[in-house]
């Protein structure tokens, strides 16, 4: 099976298998002129987008710019682009292997942005990088009241970081309407400034390499962080009915401030009342966003139909069993019918051949998916002649899937895994290209007529026999 | 009352249309002769509308909910059947069960009757080998319903032995949807009945045709249907004994033959030796005193034969001697032989359930675990009209027109009928046993009656001699007759399809009420706190919590129970009692000796539900006083007019008692002025009334509160009391409970 890949945002994902132990750390190319990086918290995960002005101070012309990022947090990463300030044009990104330790021990990786062109000593670029981390900040303090805000202490770097010395560089926070330094800097100079919804650190001048010094910012959130730790999306494909149904089945857990005392459920009743339901740190209502025109959607559990379930255009508002306060956790099937239309697409050029362009997720919004399985199961007897993802994945497989009357080969289950997706990213289409000819619609009701036959001829032969001694 | 009251719901109303179709073509055609070609057409087809029938009467539970487990032992079958069709038949039958009776577990490979979900499994494996993965829970779910189409025609084929072909079908017809069987056989009641049933008529449809026929062929099949029911449900005791009864019954009627001999002998010896397969049964066909009758009438047939031997060879004076002399001493020898062994141990002594079998106040007085069952109490009046409508008083007049026949047959269908009254009318549950033969008998009944009244043949054709007018009073006589017989089963059918869907069909897991436009709303309580703790709690957490929840708790919450539905051992379901009865202090110290994390119970003070724990509170307190006379007493749980109250009136034992504390925990912070208004009792529960719990924490309650879910709080790391410490930390001034609390609206 050959699988052709148009990336998007390409990343190598293989790669950070074969972290390689050597220290390394990158040639001084360049110089930071200006480096200014933006934390948004505003979402459950964290993005942080960098805006670069770098120069070439190298007698040669270079290729690469490097970027560090810590280890640990290198398998979190969702995303990671790079573009010109300038014009609309990305820039090849990857993660390179390659580690290096700091002073005070801790180890970090690189991403490098590859440019089509070498750069000319003294040449300047400016860029804009985005980076977004499938993490958020942990509960503070870990354990809550009911009617407690819940708080996020989110540890990050007071400096921007680099192997470059940058002549300018300022790191500001951005996305809660409060922040407060839980482990104030040792220099005046280091404190952060609160501005409105706003934190920063710097500007600071000729910060030179690796200059690292660690904060602790903790900021209010009221809001649940729904981490979908699993997700087995199914998309089942039907010529003969004419429907692709999306069958789905989520693990959910909220990663916010667990319950100090227990749940009450006086206290509950009396919150929902105070604040007229409009919820807070707990997944009361979960928005599933389907796919568009869909119908006959439906939710179950693993002990049967969930009833609570409103449908509202093409969101299904789900109230789960129970309210999912910070620690619990839950999981539900949902799936729902759409035309075969609406995702299909005939090939002018090749005979028999079909492409189905499918979202890549649907569900609810601002969620982290830990791990992700993505099927899309072709009608029996099709072919998978080509495939295609938007987001980065980690593996890609081709399996046999048996369902009801599949008495012959089965339908072919193509299934894509990712890992550390969000729901931000996952409108993008994955396209699958497959052969499907009238031979293979027919032989279907054929194998089922054969057998119901054979069914007929043997009970009509057993009721005709005559096993009498007499 | 321990088994939840059906709630009865006037939602949407579903159309008996099929049914009475169905039915009406199964009276049609009882009136018409035997023209044997459209008869022989005309059978399956209405063989096959009544299939239909039974089918889709018991499916209202499906449509107005879902495809879900009923009520409470179902689930039980259901996680077994799941446990079986993952694993291999022999770890099934070797199946110790860790996760119940906590710490004891259960032998639950060896305590069971594998045929139910034996049977689902051979469904379930056959169906993915023609290309149908049905889940496993639709198999389960609608397995009843099926079934229910099996027991119509095995009915049909037994009828058809009594009377005719005619009888038969009116028989099936009735067995279809008689709200009796359907009772235990909707979708979803996935119970040991719902296969059993079917086998009973099976077994007795075969056991007629061995004794017509003295067939050794019919014999066996009794015998292998025999087997299957013992496979399958507690109680085959009952084919045990009532086919001894029928035959002995045979016997002093002097109606000894070689067939009766070659039926009952096929019937038992195969019977007996299959039955002896369950590990369950094992060796109780030989040693338990619900056999003896069998095996007892097994040696008096051989006697029987050999009589009939002498009897031929030798003069009738003599062989009146003989008879009288053998007699008298094979009595007085079984009699002694029968004491003898029960007294040296070598026989299991009569079991409890047996003597409220005989004494329904036997149960009342000695065994309270018995008596808390609700399918154990004795039946009311109108249960017997609700279960089988009109049939009930055709079933007298049919068991009178058997005496005016009283062939072998017939006397089989008397001696049931006869049993059979008499148990249904000291245990409710065996409503279900005695439901098949009031079908069959009503059935009879009624085409003798058709048969007469609804042929109007030859007023029609012969018309001269006797003159017009005597004719036509026939004629309108029959009319009237027949009209107002075919108005009954009009009526009957309106009537079995009224209580099938509104008092038989709700699952009893999530239950039905209204929204406030009349729409049906599902109050999910159950499943909600169930799930709360299948996704919450450690998977080996030991939830305690009454008898009755234990099923679901495994099945729904998977999580390790103290005791269960299975209720074999009274001591350890006391103990749940008596912590439930106990001040807090004395119930921790129990439930933290068990190992217990959660304690579970269901409070129906809030939404008006009857069959909460409090009022299950006094089975409680018998069962555990039963074992610790001592410390609970039933005494101290009543006010002095002997009043069972739970407000301010209520006695402090009450007020103490673990069950109190977390039923009504919080409860009154939810009213003005904390004067909590329990809408089961209707009395007015007070923040003052409750105190304080020290040594548990909420965890979890329901949306409506109906179950509420408390953890055992930790020791204290300094060794203290939890009393102490929760006096302590009040003490610093964190007032507990304030009596201004906001009125909240509450949405049931």
């Amino acid at each position: 099976m050959l699988f052709a890949q148009f990336w998007l945002l390409p990343v190598v994902m293989a790669l950070l298998r074969c972290v390689a132990a050597d220290d390394f750390v990158p040639p001084n190319a360049w110089e930071n002129k200006e480096f200014k990086k933006t934390i948004e918290l505003s979402n459950s995960f964290t993005a942080e987008s960098l805006e670069l002005t770098v120069v070439n101070i190298d007698s040669e012309p270079v290729t690469q710019y490097f970027l560090p990022i810590p280890y640990d947090l290198i398998s979190k990463i969702s995303m990671f682009t790079a573009a010109y300030a300038s014009e609309e044009a990305f820039i090849q990104c990857m993660l390179v292997p390659g580690t290096h330790e700091l002073e005070d021990g801790t180890v970090v990786s690189y991403g490098a942005i590859q440019f089509e062109e070498p750069v000319a000593p003294g040449e300047e670029i400016a860029m804009l990088v985005k980076v977004h981390y499938a993490v958020h900040g942990t509960p503070f303090p870990s354990e809550i009241g009911m009617d407690d805000t819940q708080s996020l202490a989110l540890e990050v770097n007071r400096y921007p970081l680099s192997p470059y010395t940058s002549l300018m560089a300022s790191v500001d926070i951005a996305g809660a309407e409060d922040f407060t330094e839980l482990t104030p800097a040792e220099i005046d100079d280091e404190s952060g400034i609160l501005l409105t919804g706003q934190f920063k650190y710097g500007p600071f001048h000729n910060v030179p390499p690796f200059k690292h010094s660690m904060a602790n910012v903790s900021y209010p959130v009221d809001y649940p962080l729904i981490t979908v730790t699993d997700l087995k999306r199914d998309i089942w494909i039907s010529h003969w009915a004419h429907t692709a149904e999306f069958q789905e089945y989520y693990e959910i857990v909220n990663e916010g401030a667990a319950l100090k005392d227990g749940f009450s459920r006086v206290e509950f009743m009396k919150r929902v009342q105070r604040t007229e339901g409009k919820g807070g740190n707990f997944i009361g209502v979960l928005g599933l966003e389907m796919t568009e025109n869909s119908t006959e959607p439906y939710v179950t559990d693993k002990v049967g139909k969930v009833s609570s379930v409103m449908r509202e255009e093409s969101k299904l508002l789900l109230k789960p069993r129970y309210p999912i306060f910070g620690g619990w956790a839950y999981n539900f099937t949902v799936g729902w019918t759409n035309k075969l239309e609406d995702f299909l697409h005939i090939s002018r050029t090749e005979q028999d051949a079909f492409l189905i362009s499918v979202p890549v997720l649907n569900g609810p919004p601002d969620a982290i998916y830990r791990n992700a399985e993505v099927s899309v199961i072709l009608p029996e007897g099709a072919e998978v002649l080509d495939v295609g993802s938007p987001l980065p994945f980690s593996n890609a497989t081709v399996t046999r899937e048996y369902s009801y009357f599949d008495l012959a080969d089965g339908h072919a289950k193509l299934t894509f895994y990712y890992s550390n997706l969000l729901s931000e990213l996952g409108s993008g289409e994955m396209i699958v290209k497959y052969r499907f000819n009238q031979a293979a619609l027919y032989k279907k009701p054929l194998y089922i007529a054969y057998y119901v036959f054979g069914a007929l001829m043997a009970f009509f032969v057993l009721v005709n026999m005559n096993l009498s001694i007499k | 009352m321990s088994v939840q009251e059906k709630r009865a719901s006037a939602g949407a109303a579903a159309e008996p249309v099929v049914v009475t179709a169905a039915a009406a073509a199964a009276t049609g055609s009882s009136g018409c002769t035997a023209s044997s070609a459209i008869a022989r057409a005309l059978i399956p087809c209405i063989l096959t509308a009544i299939v239909v029938a039974a089918v889709s009467s018991r499916l209202f539970a499906v449509i107005r909910f879902e495809s879900i487990i009923h009520e409470f032992d179902p689930w039980f079958n259901y996680r077994a059947t799941q446990y079986l069709v993952s694993h291999s038949f022999r770890d099934f039958l070797n199946w110790f069960d860790e996760r119940t009776w906590y710490p004891l577990g259960r032998v639950t490979g060896g305590t069971l009757y594998p045929g139910l979900m034996a049977t689902s499994a051979l469904i379930w494996h056959a169906l993915r080998k023609i290309g149908m993965p049905v889940d496993i829970r639709n198999v389960c779910v609608l397995f009843a319903p099926v079934f229910a189409g099996f027991t119509a025609y095995a009915t049909y084929a037994l009828t058809r032995e009594l009377k005719d072909k005619k009888a038969g079908l009116l028989a099936a017809a009735f067995i279809a949807i008689v709200p009796g069987y359907i009772s235990r056989s909707v979708a979803g009641s996935y119970d040991n009945e719902a296969i059993a049933i079917t086998l009973l008529m099976a077994t007795f449809m075969h056991w007629i045709k061995a004794l017509k026929q003295g067939s050794i062929m019919n014999g066996a099949a009794a015998a292998l249907c025999y087997f299957y029911m013992v496979s399958a449900w507690g109680g085959y005791v009952f084919i045990t004994n009532l086919i001894p009864v029928h035959v002995f019954c045979l016997l002093l009627m002097g109606r000894y033959s070689a067939k009766v001999y070659v039926a009952y002998n096929t019937w038992f010896v195969i019977g007996t030796i299959a039955s002896m397969q369950i590990p369950f049964v094992g060796f109780l066909p030989i040693k338990s005193n619900d056999h003896m009758a069998a095996l007892g009438v097994f040696g008096l047939l051989q006697i029987a034969a050999l009589g009939d031997f002498v009897k031929a060879t030798i003069p009738p004076r003599k062989f009146k001697v003989i008879m009288l002399v053998s007699i008298a001493l094979i009595m007085a020898l079984g009699v002694a032989g029968l004491f003898a062994l029960t007294y040296a141990g070598l026989i299991a002594p009569w079991t409890g359930r047996f003597y409220s079998l005989w004494d329904t106040n036997y149960a009342r007085i000695h065994i309270p675990i018995i008596a808390s069952v609700s399918e154990h109490q004795p039946i009311t009046w109108p249960a017997f009209f609700l279960d089988t409508h009109f049939l009930i008083w055709l079933f007298p007049a049919a068991i009178f027109l058997m005496f005016q026949e009283l062939r072998n047959e017939h006397v089989f269908i008397i001696v049931y009928a006869v049993l059979c009254s008499y148990f249904a009318g000291v245990m409710v549950r065996l409503m279900l046993t005695l439901t098949p033969v009031i079908c069959i008998a009503g059935a009879v009944a009624l085409s003798k009656l058709f048969d007469t009244y609804l042929d109007f043949s030859h007023t029609l054709t012969k018309d001269a001699a006797s003159g017009k007018r005597k004719s036509f009073m026939q004629v309108l006589t029959r009319a009237l007759v027949s009209a107002s017989f075919v108005y009954y089963l009009y009526l009957f059918v309106h009537h079995c399809t009224w209580v099938t869907q509104s008092a038989y069909s709700s699952p009893s897991v999530v239950l039905p009420s209204q929204n406030r436009d009349g729409s049906l709303a599902i109050i999910d309580d159950y499943r909600e706190a169930y799930y709360w703790l299948r996704m919450n709690t450690d998977y080996d957490s030991k939830v305690a919590s009454w008898w009755d929840y234990g099923y679901q708790i495994g099945g729904m919450a998977d999580r390790t129970t103290l005791v269960d539905n299975n209720t074999w051992n009274n001591t350890h379901i006391a103990i749940v009692g008596k912590a439930m009865a106990s001040p807090e202090d004395v119930s921790y110290e129990l439930l933290k000796q068990h190992d217990v994390d959660y304690v579970l119970v269901i409070f129906g003070g809030v939404l008006g539900f009857g069959g909460d724990d409090i009022n299950k509170f006094l089975w409680m307190i018998r069962i555990a006083e039963g074992i610790w006379p001592e410390e609970v007493k039933e005494r101290d749980f009543f006010v002095n007019q002997g009043e069972f109250r739970v407000d301010s009136q209520a006695s402090q034992t009450m007020k103490d008692s673990l069950m109190y504390k977390l039923s009504y925990h919080g409860f009154p912070d939810l009213f003005p002025n904390g004067e909590g208004q329990d809408r089961v009792r209707g009395q007015v529960v007070r923040s003052s009334d409750v105190q304080p719990l020290d040594y548990f924490d909420e965890v979890f309650s329901s949306e409506n509160w109906l179950v509420r879910i408390y953890k055992l709080k930790d020791q204290d790391p300094e060794g203290r009391e939890l009393s102490d410490v929760a006096k302590f930390e009040s003490a610093k001034g964190t007032k507990r409970t304030s009596h201004k609390r906001p009125q909240i609206d509450l949405r049931v």
